[in-house]
């Protein structure tokens, strides 16, 4: 919270806790709401680690269950005009029951192998965004080759997602 | 008509410009002396020109001898020195690259720096594009535009139709936007095509050329030849075990100010946000670090001399000082921490416990801290309520608590207050609605939800895997799994809070079915419901419930309440006690501002705007379930009942409507239960529109006058000899002041209707209407007298309940 509230300039705006704690959520969330409106501020928040290992939660679980609560707000679209939420490694399986289908969507990396057409892009927009040339095919040719190295070096799984990154994060130094 | 795939419509001064743009670059190319190779070239940098390598292997002339000249009828470029600005000498020798498939360029190094830029392509081009060749035909010295159509595209060649002859080798090829997508090479005679290397054949060959830097850096292309080689080397990853590398991963947060540059530039791609003020390393990279440390007794050499003293930190401090790792010494704020870090240690420090074992205890932990929490460190008064609460839990057989009252009076401070004063080894399951996890009409969540609280508090409690074929089953394996776990007598407590949440859902009746199941396995649960709204009729195991409306706290509790905090004078009390009426969210409101400095006297100036934004709209407002409503539900407090008909002519262009057709939304709208009761015939719930209308006059005057104003026409044209509609224009001539015009409007049976509308009148209109209740005192009398008349507490606002102090 004290991140979300510092990114708009306010970090000691937190509404108290005056309630039970998923209502002084909403408290949170509408305020969250103002502060953006206020401040004609739109976020991305992203939010990690939220799924278990082999030996439990990554996080405390309260960090989850804030994030479901701030998904459901999102299908506001007065609320959801100023946020773009992400949630990492959010556990598979049923989602909270009151997320309705529409308003957001399901990313699992085991089920979306990477694609070489999506590092192209990814490579097309960096390079845009460094004010560089980088020619379509050659984007592509290049994002082939990442791909290769990241998936012969790496386990299966999630792990291909980490060797593409840290390969990328590599090669665009020199790019 | 467009003819082909895509338009070829161009716009015509882009295409001039990038013409002009083009022509500038191009030169024709004299290799030896007498009977010299003529060739088209191009500059790709000031100081290169590109042919094709062709004509180097096939002249016997001596590439020293090689002249470019300038097509003066083509550029517009003005060379810095005029006497020798249409032609150049190359000064080195060619440098010849070749493609994987043959055909192959050369770059030719000139003399001195010349204008002209050739921009390249970044998308390639389609079939049936049109192209565009600048070439020499013949070796004339005129500079020729020659035009045709992409005709097919290979790994390394394009072939289009446009027309060549000799000497139009190393023309370049053109896009429709003027960028380059290739260089004349070939003519197909057999199949009737030219054919050309095209850009990314020619950008391979760039890349291994001794000039790529000079290339890259004027075209600013991104250094692909340098990634890529940087893509075949094996990276070894030798800074695992790095001092700065290992001090960061024993710092749950650092300053990268306090870094070398050195060490802040090996750190920056390994932290979380290299943008943040605090670094925190990756979970891998620090994971990856604690474990080329190797052991407990080296982490604990490394441990940073300065080290910030967080509860954050203090955990890593802790698990580093080693074993034995007792969690029920460690405090609850540390809890989290070690939840992490306890992962980041693990197979490197000795018995420490797992994510798991911390998690159960954190959650364990909050069952009760949570009661206290929500209850409040200074809850007090509620003894009658507590009373009937502590006589209701030993009931036996036991029936189900119902306990109802408008946002903010209390009412979950009231259970977690009984909750936590029941014996520890009773197990708590509190279910909050207005959890995303929680709906009433999906078992599957009520059986999870249940579940995951029981385990939470009872060792290797069993939670039936539950889904939507099964879950009458799984319900009762709960209720069984409960039983042979709970002790005998009541020794648990199920709360169902926000319960008006649940009741927004169509089919929140299928919540009883499934508690129903669980609950008859076990005698010694006990269930409350909490919400804003009364739960009719509700039975569960047979046994009907009891109900205990929730109404403001005593004057006498609000005293104490206050005196309790240092409020003693009696002017302070009687002002604070008169503008929060009972509710304790605005008595702490009102508390809370007195705190902060300010002062009494400007009490009914700030507190109504505070009390507007923090009651009105965050509990009330706020709580309508469906925000489509949020405006409707406003405006509604202004009226006592609303039916479709009367939306649009009395609600219409003043606030904004739902978007759809009122028959569509407006049985939903009766969803919204902590609002309104009824389904055709909405009926505001009069304890919320009590506590509400006067803060929305205050905010918002205009609007409420207005929607008055339309009530009051929409309810003249009604059949008044109906008492029910007859009561509502009275009551609005009343709102407005006209008491004659209530009287006249005043039928037999209307007093049945009015019973608690006096208290949002003014005090004539007010004492008119006790008097015709027959409920009218002296003073009222009094008031009705003309020139007697006395403003109202402007700020009071009434709750339900046993009121009996203003």
């Amino acid at each position: 919270m004290k991140a979300i509230f510092s990114a708009l300039g306010k970090p000691d705006a937190i509404p108290p806790q005056d309630s039970s704690e998923p209502a002084w959520w909403m408290d949170v969330l509408y305020k969250v709401a103002e502060l953006a409106d206020a401040a004609k501020r739109r976020l991305w928040i992203v939010a990690d680690d939220l799924g278990e290992g082999s030996d439990g939660p990554k996080l405390d679980p309260t960090v989850r269950r804030f994030f479901e609560q701030f998904a459901l707000f999102m299908a506001n679209p007065a609320f959801a005009q100023w946020f773009r939420l992400v949630l990492i490694e959010y556990p598979r399986g049923p989602v909270p029951t009151k997320w309705k289908k529409g308003f957001w969507v399901d990313e699992d990396t085991n089920q979306s192998p990477p694609q070489s057409n999506d590092l192209a892009e990814f490579l097309l927009q960096w390079a845009k965004k460094k004010k560089k040339n980088l020619p379509q095919e050659q984007a592509q040719k290049f994002a082939a080759e990442v791909l290769t190295k990241a998936q012969s070096g790496s386990a299966p799984g999630g792990a291909v997602w980490e060797a593409i990154h840290d390969e990328l994060l590599l090669v665009i130094k020199t790019l | 008509m467009i003819f082909g795939k895509r338009s070829q419509i161009y716009d015509a001064k882009l295409f001039a410009e990038g013409i002009a743009r083009a022509l500038s670059g191009i030169v024709r190319v004299t290799i030896g002396e007498g009977s010299p190779v003529l060739c088209t070239g191009w500059l790709l940098t000031p100081r290169i020109v590109v042919v094709p390598a062709y004509v180097l292997s096939t002249s016997e002339q001596s590439p020293r001898t090689i002249r470019v000249k300038f097509s003066s009828s083509a550029s517009r470029v003005e060379f810095s020195k005029p006497e020798d600005s249409k032609h150049d000498r190359v000064v080195a020798d060619p440098e010849i690259l070749n493609s994987s498939l043959g055909s192959g360029v050369a770059l030719l190094q000139l003399r001195r720096a010349h204008r002209g830029k050739l921009d390249l392509a970044l998308s390639p081009p389609e079939i049936g594009d049109h192209v565009f060749l600048l070439h020499f035909p013949g070796g004339t010295a005129t500079l020729s535009l020659s035009i045709g159509q992409l005709s097919s595209m290979s790994e390394t060649l394009v072939s289009y139709t446009a027309d060549s002859q000799p000497g139009s080798g190393g023309g370049p090829l053109f896009d429709q936007n003027w960028n380059l997508i290739g260089i004349h090479v070939a003519s197909d005679q057999q199949n009737r095509r030219n054919e050309g290397i095209n850009r990314t054949a020619l950008l391979e060959m760039f890349q291994r050329s001794h000039a790529w830097k000079e290339i890259a850096s004027f075209h600013q292309l991104a250094d692909v030849a340098a990634s890529s080689k940087r893509l075949l080397e094996k990276v070894t990853d030798d800074q695992s075990a790095t001092p700065e590398l290992v001090k960061a991963a024993l710092s749950w947060r650092f300053s990268p100010r306090a870094l070398s540059p050195e060490a802040r530039d090996n750190l920056r791609d390994k932290v979380v946000d290299p943008t943040d003020d605090q670094w925190t390393l990756q979970t891998s990279v620090r994971r990856k670090a604690i474990r080329a440390v190797g052991s407990l007794a080296d982490l604990q050499l490394r441990l940073p001399r300065r080290r910030p003293k967080d509860a954050a930190q203090l955990v890593i401090d802790r698990i580093i000082l080693g074993p034995p790792y007792d969690l029920s010494n460690v405090k609850d704020e540390a809890l989290p921490w070690w939840i992490q870090a306890s992962r980041w240690f693990a197979g490197v420090v000795p018995s420490l416990p797992t994510p798991s074992e911390v998690t159960r205890e954190l959650e364990r932990r909050r069952v009760r801290s949570s009661l206290d929490s929500l209850a409040g460190p200074g809850f007090s008064g509620r003894e009658k309520e507590l009373k009937t609460m502590r006589k209701w839990f030993g009931r036996e057989p036991p029936v189900p608590l119902v306990i109802s009252g408008i946002g903010g009076v209390g009412k979950s401070a009231l259970v977690a207050k009984f909750a936590s004063e029941l014996p520890l080894s009773t197990v708590i399951l509190w279910l909050d609605f207005d959890r995303a996890d929680l709906a009433p009409d999906d078992a599957v969540s009520i059986i999870a939800a249940i579940g995951e609280r029981a385990s939470t508090q009872i060792e290797n409690f069993e939670v039936p895997t539950a889904d939507a074929s099964n879950w009458e089953s799984a319900a009762e394996k709960l209720g069984r799994n409960l039983r042979t776990r709970l002790p005998s007598g009541p020794s648990a407590l199920l709360v169902l809070d926000s319960f008006e949440v649940a009741q927004h859902a169509e089919k929140y009746q299928e919540l009883w079915k499934v508690l129903d199941r669980t609950a008859d396995e076990i005698p010694a649960l006990r269930v409350i419901v909490s919400g804003r709204a009364p739960v009719e009729n509700l039975t569960l195991r047979g046994q009907n419930a009891e109900s205990l409306t929730l109404g403001g706290l005593r004057p006498v509790e609000v005293r104490a309440w206050l005196r309790e905090r240092g409020v003693n004078q009696p002017r302070i009390l009687t002002r604070l006690i008169t503008i929060a009426r009972g509710i304790p969210l605005i008595i702490h409101m009102a508390f809370q501002l007195l705190q902060s400095g300010e002062k009494l006297d400007n009490l009914p100036k700030k507190l109504p705007r505070q009390i507007v934004l923090g009651y009105l709209y965050r509990r009330i407002l706020r709580r309508v379930q469906n925000p489509e409503f949020e405006e409707v539900a406003r405006a509604a407090l202004v009226l006592r009942r609303l039916t479709a008909e009367m939306v649009d002519p009395i609600l219409g262009g003043l606030i904004k409507l739902p978007s759809r057709e009122v028959s569509k939304w407006f049985r939903e709208l009766g969803r919204e239960t902590a609002l309104v009761s009824g389904t055709d015939v909405l009926r505001l719930r009069p304890e919320v529109r009590s506590a509400a209308l006067r803060l929305l006059e205050h905010d918002d005057r205009k609007l409420v006058r207005a929607i008055e104003m339309r009530a009051h026409r929409w309810y003249e044209g009604q059949d008044i000899n109906n008492p029910e509609i007859a009561s509502e224009l009275v009551y609005h001539r009343l709102r407005l002041g006209n008491v004659k015009g209530a009287e006249e409007a005043w039928r037999e049976g209307c007093a049945m209707h009015l019973q608690n509308a006096a208290e949002d009148l003014k005090p004539k209109a007010r004492a008119w209407l006790n008097a015709r209740l027959g409920q009218g005192s002296a003073a009222d009398a009094a008031r009705t007298r003309p020139g007697n008349s006395r403003p109202p507490t402007q700020f009071a606002i009434c709750a339900p309940g046993a009121w009996t102090e203003a």
